[in-house]
């Protein structure tokens, strides 16, 4: 046959599938509604998790990570044990390096190292880092303060603590409190800080045990005037990888013994929380699929058998068993397409609405801060859920159509009356 | 060369453990232009022979040729493909398809030949005025009547300007008048057109209108004739097949 003859054939079935779809209009409307409701599912439970992992994902980079750490090689393994041994070498220069580099937003140094606590009447201990009071505020968006007030730049003796590690030893904000740790030498060496805040994060387990001070006095603390690390903070999370990358180029380049490790590596609970919760919507996501296979399919079987008479006919008069195939296939299609169409719109209008309202969440594990998610409609979604209505669809339509292309033409008349 | 020839049509159905001789060694030729009834009592095999005749069912024995071709051993699809071209079928329950309107369903057997999309409509729209109904084109079949919807039916068979029509009891879901007058529009296509007409009926007033008789009894042919000469009570059973021939010869003089 030429190609227009094809191409009418094929046109003239899209047409009759068209309207048979719309012959019965509350089964067609039911099945409709089965289709966009897996859609609106999928989008809703796909946007909520995305906030859920965007949220954690920016409290878990602006509590404390950045968006990479840059040490001196070795000592993300070893440093704890030796924190000495692995300052980072000519931080100046390796501080030049980062800024140089497109999309990074800033850089600030730690220097990190344990001791004792102690308000006078209770001892415990601690994790403290010394840090850049101004830089270190820009990056801990999420590090949010309790009482008191941040570090200032100009307040030397000046302290942060964990909610945590302030209630353990009972002190509060104006309070004085000692610091005890081991220098270089081996010697212990002592200082005296005031409370001026108290903080919290999204982790708890963080908040029990750090302190923050300014890095000179770390540095004086320890009397060592060198830093442990360079916390990398990017101007977009999705360009972690692509900047360690090229950082790690050109350090192997200048022969600078550095090691760069990302967010990711670093955030071990975020992982974990991603990998139950993808989990829990890959069951979602067969679960929807299996009741859209199943509604349609029941859709297909029972419109086919209602036609069998009709498929008797067009058979009769001439059509091929693969032309009655296809029509059922494309009757599929139809249905597939519409319902994905009416599941993005809906879920589309209906994530709007729910974000703009907002889903109260309790505190995460690990967490103690309540928080709002919302849903974020992506791309990927879509298309997922899209795709996913129109390829169920056709699945569920094979069998039936499979079953109407077989059937004898002399039984399958005698269906009209 | 008759345009349908069947010889030693033999179909059998298994029914629970017995076994229905639905045709037994039936064969049967019609030619060109022919205005033939099958008919005889309910079960005796009519539907199944128009079935094995428009190759929509296969016999279990014995040989259908349309138009010379034999059609045993041919496929699905090419069976599709001989029907499609050679054979237009008109239905006890007129079997349109609902969502079509009436030109659409006209065109339906049409989108399987070559033509344009004009000439499509164009063939259709001609073949509703020969079926007087030039005006309800648009319509869907259940804004129609039965007898419209059976005179739809009739535009779709020609439509493709088949070489047979095949007719399992027409005017049966019609009321008489009705009935009669599709057959007079049968009878008249066949006149104008040549097209060959075979159909089936139970109705005495319809067979009047054959030219030539076949009667089925149990799945046998048991006489040939026409309706005049055709005795019900069997005085003619077994009028020769040398006989029918002879009428069939007077029959194409006449006209
Ligand atoms: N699919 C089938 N399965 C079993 N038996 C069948 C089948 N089709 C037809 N028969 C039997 O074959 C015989 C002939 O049937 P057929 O339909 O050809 O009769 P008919 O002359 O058309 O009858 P009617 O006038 O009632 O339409 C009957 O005995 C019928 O019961
Ligand atoms: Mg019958």
């Amino acid at each position: 046959m030429p190609l227009s003859t094809h191409a009418a054939t094929l046109l003239q079935t899209f047409r009759i599938a068209f309207r048979n779809i719309f012959r019965n209009k509350v089964r067609t409307t039911i099945t409709l509604a089965a289709i966009a409701f897996g859609g609106i599912s999928l989008i809703l439970t796909g946007g909520f998790i995305r906030d859920i992992f965007e949220q954690l994902r920016e409290a878990t980079i602006h509590s404390q990570l950045g968006h990479l750490q840059v040490y001196r090689e070795g000592f993300y393994e070893k440093g704890t044990a030796q924190p000495f041994q692995y300052m980072i070498p000519e931080p100046e220069k390796v501080r030049e390096t980062i800024v140089a580099t497109p999309s990074v937003s800033f850089v600030t140094p730690r220097l990190e190292f344990s001791g004792l606590l102690s308000s006078g009447e209770t001892t415990t201990s601690f994790l403290a880092q010394g840090v850049d009071p101004a830089m270190e505020k820009r990056l801990g968006t999420f590090v949010l303060m309790g009482e008191g007030d941040y570090l200032s730049a100009g307040d030397r003796y000046g302290a942060i603590l964990g909610r945590g590690l302030a209630a353990s030893i009972n002190v509060k904000v104006g309070d004085t409190v000692t610091l005890l740790t081991n220098t270089r030498a081996g010697s212990i060496n002592a200082i005296q800080v005031k409370v001026r805040g108290i903080f919290y994060t999204f982790y708890k387990e963080y908040d029990d045990r750090a302190l923050k001070i300014p890095l000179e006095t770390a540095q004086e603390l320890l009397q060592h005037d060198g830093i442990q690390s360079l916390v990398v903070v990017l101007k977009r999370t999705d360009d972690t990888e692509a900047v360690r990358k090229k950082l790690a180029a050109s350090f192997a380049e200048t022969r600078q013994p550095i090691e760069i490790k990302s967010w990711t590596e670093l955030a071990e609970f975020y992982q974990k929380v991603v990998d139950l919760y993808s989990r829990q919507f890959t069951v979602i996501k067969v679960i929807i699929t299996i009741v859209v296979i199943l509604s349609i399919g029941n859709t297909m079987s029972m419109s086919i058998y209602e036609r069998t008479g009709e498929i008797g006919t067009v058979m009769a008069i001439g059509s091929r068993r693969r032309s009655v195939l296809q029509m059922f296939l494309l009757e599929g299609l139809v249905l597939g397409i519409l319902g994905g169409l009416a599941g993005l719109f809906l879920g589309i209008l209906l994530a709007q609405i729910i974000s703009f309202i907002g889903i109260p969440m309790p505190p995460a594990p690990g967490s103690t801060v309540p928080y709002t998610a919302r849903i974020q409609v992506y791309p990927g979604i879509l298309g997922f859920a899209l795709g996913l209505s129109i390829v169920t669809s056709i699945i569920s339509s094979i069998y039936p159509s499979l079953k109407a292309s077989r059937l004898e033409i002399v039984d399958a008349l005698r269906h009209n009356v | 060369m008759p345009v349908v020839d069947c010889q030693g049509l033999v179909r059998d159905y298994a029914l629970g453990k017995t076994i229905v001789h639905a045709l037994r060694n039936v064969s049967l030729s019609v030619d060109e232009g022919d205005f033939l009834a099958i008919v005889g009592s309910s079960g005796s095999g009519k539907t199944t022979l128009l079935n094995m005749i428009g190759c929509i069912d296969t016999p279990d024995g014995g040989t259908v040729s349309i138009d010379g071709q034999p059609t045993g051993g041919l496929s699905s699809d090419d069976l599709a493909d001989v029907r499609s071209q050679k054979i237009g079928f008109i239905f006890q329950t007129f079997n349109l398809i609902p969502v079509l309107s009436a030109v659409e369903n006209v065109e339906y057997p049409l989108l399987r030949h070559r033509l344009s999309s004009k000439e499509r409509r164009d063939r259709a729209l001609h073949a509703l005025e020969m079926v007087e109904l030039g005006h309800v084109g648009k319509n869907k079949p259940n804004e129609l009547s039965g007898g419209q919807r059976q005179r739809v039916a009739i535009a779709r068979a020609l439509a493709v300007n088949p070489r047979i029509v095949l007719a399992d009891e027409p005017t049966a879901n019609l009321d008489h008048k009705t009935g009669l007058n599709i057959l007079h529009l049968m009878k008249r296509i066949n006149k104008q057109a040549g097209t060959t007409f075979i159909f089936s009926t139970h109705d005495p007033k319809v067979m009047e209108l054959a030219e030539r008789l076949v009667e089925l009894e149990d799945g046998e042919i048991t006489t040939v004739g026409t309706y005049r000469r055709w005795d019900p009570t069997g005085a003619l059973a077994h009028l020769s097949h040398h006989i029918d021939d002879i009428i069939d010869n007077m029959f194409e003089h006449e006209y």
